[in-house]
């Protein structure tokens, strides 16, 4: 099992989405990477779409009995993630 | 972005909570000092400023402030719906709840540390402790609501749903599609979770993460299914509007859980719920435990009195009766045992009181986690260890404040509590506290302690207290300057300012007029068989149906647990005695095997 960090370095919005979901795809698909800590520092802002892709690369690693983990969360977005209850499917951790 | 929970923001809440916590430990304390006749008016006040401090919480989604002042704010509602009276014991687990939110918002960045564990049992158990049994179970049962989608349910604790609908409050499942509700109407998703926080209270959120999809669907980010179980004083219709709803979008679901606010009994069991009716079935329970300790110490005594050598018959019996008594033993322990917490929380009250009238700060922090112990021996370890505690305050009261962490640790057969300095910078170089009379009390519970000194962490002091001890229940009495414990087993009466003609002498053997009988008197003495007559006391006691009396100097009539502990070499070869035990004082008790006395009536 291997163990990759990513840091989007921006607001995860529906424009940078496709590009993200990419990246993420081949990270997982092609080098096999399997644990993923997606880094947030930097990132101010997640929209619906934004968190529809953490979702859904949540949902790819379970298949592969991976895991998704939230790194520098900030306030706001730890917060969110903290009410919509994200915490109880993926780990997240605050900045 | 149009940050809603900006540091600013978070700071107001910190200082406005701070404020009203200091306002809510006065008023909680006036409360206390009402008694029975409480003012209603300041317990609904405190209630409400919770209120607010949860809901700040809830908005700001800080979990262990929301989570705990939650549970405060139930025993808060219970307090106001005169369901649960504030006593001391009461106040001071609201006290170290509210301590506990101190802490939490202190340290509001960084409270990983901080654990609400043991406050939170605490609270649960008062809430559960002083319900009816039928709402009792609802402060531990979930109530499954499901989600429309037929997907996912909602497991909520019934005790909150119960609390938000007796605040009048509805309950709806909203439903919303985060990609179409939100994003194609270019809100946030921050933005729109507070928008709906400020029309209730988020009980629950849950997304149907299946639907949404993996990275490699095409369907991904069509859809994104959100449920939201929000607590809310406005009609349905209100929501519609003021949420921007379709009605489909919005389900009540107070009709489903409306059975918890209108059980479905009849008059006659809701009249076994009150709390009168709970309160008689507790007193009958400890009445029970009494019985079942005073049969298992009789059991003992006999036991323990059976002959070494016998026969295989016989031995096989005793075998089997050994058994049936270790069995007992094990019932009785579970029986006795309750969270040490429960008990040892008046320590902190102590510390708190003395704090207070010598104008000082100190507190105890109490670690005493999930462990369980002999309800007897926590009674009885309260007033040394506060003493304890005070003399390590008195240690170094002028580096204000003090804090004391009392923790406990449990191994097989012992449990450790130790006491010692929270705050590092507190070493001092006294190395050592006179604890003589905390000892003898220590003592007479078979426990040891120990004071041990470090550089680096100063004074601990270290008591040891064994899980298992026999324990009677007793009198004590005092005959030519000896004492004894008379089982409560075997103790029928005691008489003072005996009336001298009540007495009479055939034989060589006494008797005492007592009930309409003569009953013979038993000499414990070594003196003359005459020797009742320097005494004024009697004590009445019966042994497999035979009563007597054994004429004393002094006598208690206040009942006291004695510590049962094997007899020595010497002693074990005295047929008078079975067991002994040592007193708060330090002195030393025995305990008269009740058959020999009996054999003894002449």
């Amino acid at each position: 099992m291997s163990k990759k960090v990513i840091r989007p370095g921006q607001d995860i919005v529906a424009s940078m989405v496709p590009e993200f979901k990419k990246s993420l795809q081949e990270l997982i698909g092609e080098e096999g990477i399997t644990e993923i800590d997606i880094d947030l520092t930097g990132v101010e802002m997640v929209d619906s779409v934004g968190l529809g892709a953490f979702i859904a690369t949540h949902n790819t690693l379970s298949q592969k009995n991976g895991k998704l983990t939230v790194i520098h969360a900030s306030d706001d977005i730890y917060s969110l993630f903290k009410t919509m209850r994200l915490d109880q499917h993926f780990e997240i951790q605050q900045g | 972005m149009n940050n809603l929970i900006d540091r600013e923001t978070k700071d107001i809440y910190i200082e406005e909570t701070n404020q009203s916590l200091d306002d809510i430990e006065n008023q909680l304390i006036t409360l206390e000092n009402m008694g029975a006749d409480i003012d209603m008016a300041v317990a609904k006040k405190i209630f409400h400023a919770m209120h607010i401090i949860r809901n700040g919480a809830s908005l700001l989604s800080l979990t262990k402030i929301k989570d705990l002042s939650q549970k405060i704010e139930n025993v808060l509602g219970l307090i106001c719906s005169n369901r649960l009276s504030p006593n001391p014991e009461v106040i001071n687990i609201l006290l170290q709840g509210i301590d506990r939110l101190n802490q939490l918002t202190d340290q509001v960045d960084n409270n990983e540390d901080l654990n609400i564990d043991e406050q939170s049992v605490l609270l649960t158990g008062l809430t559960s402790a002083v319900l009816p049994d039928d709402i009792k179970q609802s402060v531990t049962e979930v109530r499954d609501i499901p989600v429309p989608n037929g997907k996912h349910i909602f497991k909520i604790s019934e005790f909150n749903l119960i609390q938000v609908l007796e605040q009048g409050k509805n309950i709806y499942i909203l439903m919303y599609d985060l990609i179409k509700d939100v994003q194609e109407k270019n809100n946030t998703p921050l933005n729109f979770v507070r928008f709906v926080q400020r029309h209730g209270e988020m009980i629950d959120s849950v997304f149907d993460i299946k639907s949404i999809g993996t990275l490699e669907e095409q369907e991904f980010g069509s859809e994104m299914p959100y449920f939201v179980l929000l607590a809310s004083t406005l009609s349905c219709e209100q929501l519609i509007k003021e949420l921007d709803l379709q009605p489909y979008q919005i389900k009540p679901v107070n009709n489903v859980i409306a059975d918890l606010i209108h059980p479905k009994t009849d008059p006659h069991q809701k009249e076994l719920s009150s709390t009168s009716i709970a309160k008689n079935r507790m007193t009958e329970n400890k009445r029970r435990l009494e019985k079942l300790n005073a049969l298992f110490c009789e059991l003992k005594f006999s036991m323990d009195k059976m002959p070494c050598r016998l026969d295989n018959t016989s031995s096989l019996s005793k075998a089997r009766l050994q058994t049936v008594l270790l069995n007992l033993h094990d019932l009785l322990y579970q029986e006795n045992n309750v969270l040490a917490s429960k008990v040892l929380w008046k320590i902190g009250r102590n510390i708190r009181d003395y704090a207070y009238q010598s104008n000082i700060k100190a507190t105890i922090d109490l670690q005493c986690g999930y462990i369980m112990m002999d309800n007897r021996i926590l009674c009885r370890l309260i007033d040394p260890l506060t003493a304890i505690t005070i003399k390590m305050v008195r240690l170094v009261q002028d580096i204000e404040p003090v804090q004391l962490c009392l923790s406990m640790g449990k191994n097989e057969d012992t449990i450790a509590l130790t006491i010692s300095y929270a705050n590092p910078h507190m070493i001092i170089k006294k190395t050592h506290i006179d604890c003589h009379d905390e000892e003898k009390k220590l003592h007479a519970l078979s426990a040891d302690l120990k004071q041990t000194f470090e550089s680096d962490k100063g004074l601990t002091v270290e008591i040891r207290v064994p899980q298992k001890v026999f324990i009677v229940s007793g009198y004590r009495v005092k005959i030519d300057n000896y004492c004894y414990i008379f089982p409560k087993f075997n103790v029928k009466d005691h008489l003072a300012n005996l009336n001298p003609l009540k007495w009479s002498e055939n034989d060589s053997s006494f008797s005492f007029y007592h009930e309409d009988h003569f009953i013979p008197i038993v000499n414990i003495s070594n003196s003359d068989i005459s020797y009742y007559k320097n005494k004024n006391k009697l004590i009445v006691c019966e042994v497999g149906g035979q009563r007597f009396g054994v004429a004393v100097d002094e006598l208690e009539t206040k009942e006291l647990d004695a510590f049962c502990q094997s007899l020595g070499k010497q002693l074990a070869e005295n047929p008078l005695i079975i067991y002994h035990c040592l007193l708060d004082n330090g002195q030393i008790a025995f305990i008269p095997d009740m058959d020999y006395l009996v054999n003894r009536i002449s």
